[in-house]
């Protein structure tokens, strides 16, 4: 495709040309100035803006919609895993096993601001929602993944910091795959019940539970046991889960 | 700018909520008038396309509003009937979020925000939590998030509802203010509002449109067909079958009444000036 200073430098191409007498050729009905004015003025205001989730102001939309609350609890969360990481380091005397702790508090950030996200829902809401410029719905999505994201760093960032008896890359593939396994857990309660308790009670059952399983003589040898790949396809497939469950939950709410 | 609204059909299961509806809306403001049930929300739900015409489509300067999508929505301002609010938001977090959903993020929407809820009378209470406003304050706050976005097209469904007079005469003013280069469509039962707001009326029944026209028109036409007479009560519950009555006052051990009707009623009576009250009575007699 040539550029468009190689057609100021070298004139209409073979294919310009023939369109060119051809215009000349075909009788061209006039148009009135004004019609002419009023349909590149419509064209100009619709169609110069950029208008989907390419638009670097739609992920800038999706940050800001993230109140200070939901910060707030990021920030929280992150406290809690650096805090439990840091005694885990300094003392080196923790009953528990810190690689256990990390995999149990991993989908806290996540779970959180799912409970938080369902806790102030309002249906009347929504409906204003769908008229703003940027549908709730592809907002709602986004944040999903930036609360994500943001779930990811926290742990990552744990991890690092955590003393541990194995890996750090399977540690990773644990606690990731124990955040998307729960996140997709949530977003489907979420999609069905609507409603902010039964996340509560999930995330109060999880965090002990998962971390008395963990803690129980053998396991974390067992995990640790399974080879680096394995763990890595089942954080991928958790990955998948989260995705298909993101979509749908999205698609429920905002039908 | 045209708003063009073509054989626009709704149903619901068995139910037609509007039926084979057109109009054109150029900039102005235009009332959407009509009882309870006549399809006025569910029109307007169409106009800002959060629900889908069964038939039909709705045109803006010809393109349909559902291609246009986002950069349709970038020009539209809607304040529900019911406004649903974060309860645990302040009035100024709340703002804040519809303009980032509006695409309208840091200081630009600060500024804004402090501005509209300068305008709706809220600055003082901008920091307070949405879940302790009154139903006025919170249609305050809907009309603010309305105007966020400089909109080009704004659809109000029952905006003045719950407000005082003198937010009601605020409001008005704000639209009087906004009506030029927009289209602005409001429905409100305060039949009054609309007289001082609206240019032209649209006036629904059934979910089809009855009638439509300005104003000043509607009125004129009405001239010579509105009196008002001084009955006892007895006249009056007899007549209440056979005339439209609007408005009714008692009196001096009776009611005055204003009579509506083609033919001048067989009583003591004198022709007054007509409102557009009475218009209202006029077409939907028993249904006001």
């Amino acid at each position: 495709m040539r550029r468009k200073n190689d057609i100021i430098s070298q004139g209409p191409s073979k294919e310009e040309q023939k369109i060119i007498a051809w215009l000349r050729k075909e009788p061209v009905p006039e148009v009135p100035q004004e019609e002419v004015q009023t349909v590149c003025r419509t064209a100009a205001a619709y169609y110069t803006r950029p208008q989907g989730a390419g638009d670097a102001g739609f992920w800038l939309a999706a940050l800001s919609c993230l109140t200070g609350g939901t910060a707030l609890l990021w920030i929280l969360a992150a406290f809690l895993l650096g805090s439990c990481a840091a005694l885990s380091a300094l003392t080196g005397s923790l009953e528990a096993e810190p690689f256990a702790l990390l995999i149990a508090l991993s989908p806290v950030p996540m779970l959180s601001f799912a409970i938080r996200e369902l806790q102030y829902r309002d249906s009347s809401l929504v409906q204003l929602e769908k008229t703003c410029k940027y549908s709730p719905d592809k907002i709602y999505f986004a944040r999903l993944w930036i609360g994500m994201a943001f779930n990811m760093l926290f742990v990552a960032l744990a991890g690092t910091a955590f003393p541990r008896s194995g890996p750090l890359l399977k540690l990773l593939f644990l606690a990731f795959t124990a955040m998307f396994l729960m996140g997709a857990a949530a977003l489907a309660v979420m999609s069905f019940l609507e409603s902010a308790l039964p996340l509560s009670l999930m995330l109060a059952a999880w965090v002990p539970g998962a971390f008395w399983l963990l803690c129980q003589d053998g396991v974390l040898d067992l995990l640790m046991g399974v080879g680096t790949g394995i763990l890595a396809a089942g954080a991928a497939a958790g990955l998948g889960l989260f995705a298909a469950a993101a979509v749908k939950t999205t698609k429920r709410l905002y039908a | 700018m045209e708003l063009s609204v073509r054989n626009v059909t709704k149903d619901f299961g068995g139910k037609r909520a509007v039926d084979h509806v057109s109009f054109t809306l150029s900039c102005g403001v235009y009332g959407l008038l009509g009882p309870n049930g006549a399809g006025k929300t569910t029109l307007m739900k169409m106009l800002v396309d959060i629900l889908t015409p069964s038939e039909g489509e709705v045109l803006l300067d010809g393109v349909n509003i559902r291609e246009l999508g986002a950069a349709y929505r970038d020009k539209l301002g809607y304040m529900p009937q019911e406004i649903g609010v974060y309860k645990n938001f302040s009035a100024q977090k709340f703002l804040k979020y519809i303009a980032a959903l509006k695409g309208i993020t840091g200081r630009a929407a600060d500024k804004k925000i402090d501005g509209l809820l300068d305008l709706v009378g809220l600055r003082d209470a901008g920091r307070k939590k949405l879940g302790g406003f009154s139903g006025g304050m919170l249609r305050r706050v809907g009309i603010a998030q309305t105007l966020l976005n400089d909109p080009k097209i704004l659809i109000l469904d029952e905006p003045t509802a719950g407000l005082d007079p003198q937010e009601r005469i605020r409001f008005r003013n704000i639209i009087s203010e906004l009506s030029e280069n927009r289209i602005v469509l409001l429905s409100t039962h305060i039949v009054s509002d609309m007289e001082f707001i609206a240019g032209e009326v649209i006036i629904m029944r059934e979910g089809g449109i009855l009638k439509t026209g300005a104003i000043d028109h509607l009125l004129r036409k009405m001239e010579g067909k509105v009196w008002s007479a001084l009955v006892s009560h007895e006249e009056f519950h007899r007549m209440k079958g056979q005339y439209a009555i609007g408005n009714m006052v008692q009196k001096n051990g009776g009611v005055e009444i204003r009579v509506i009707g083609p033919q001048k009623p067989p009583l003591a009576c004198e022709p007054v000036k007509p409102i557009l009250e009475d218009v209202f009575s006029y077409y939907f007699g028993g249904d006001v």
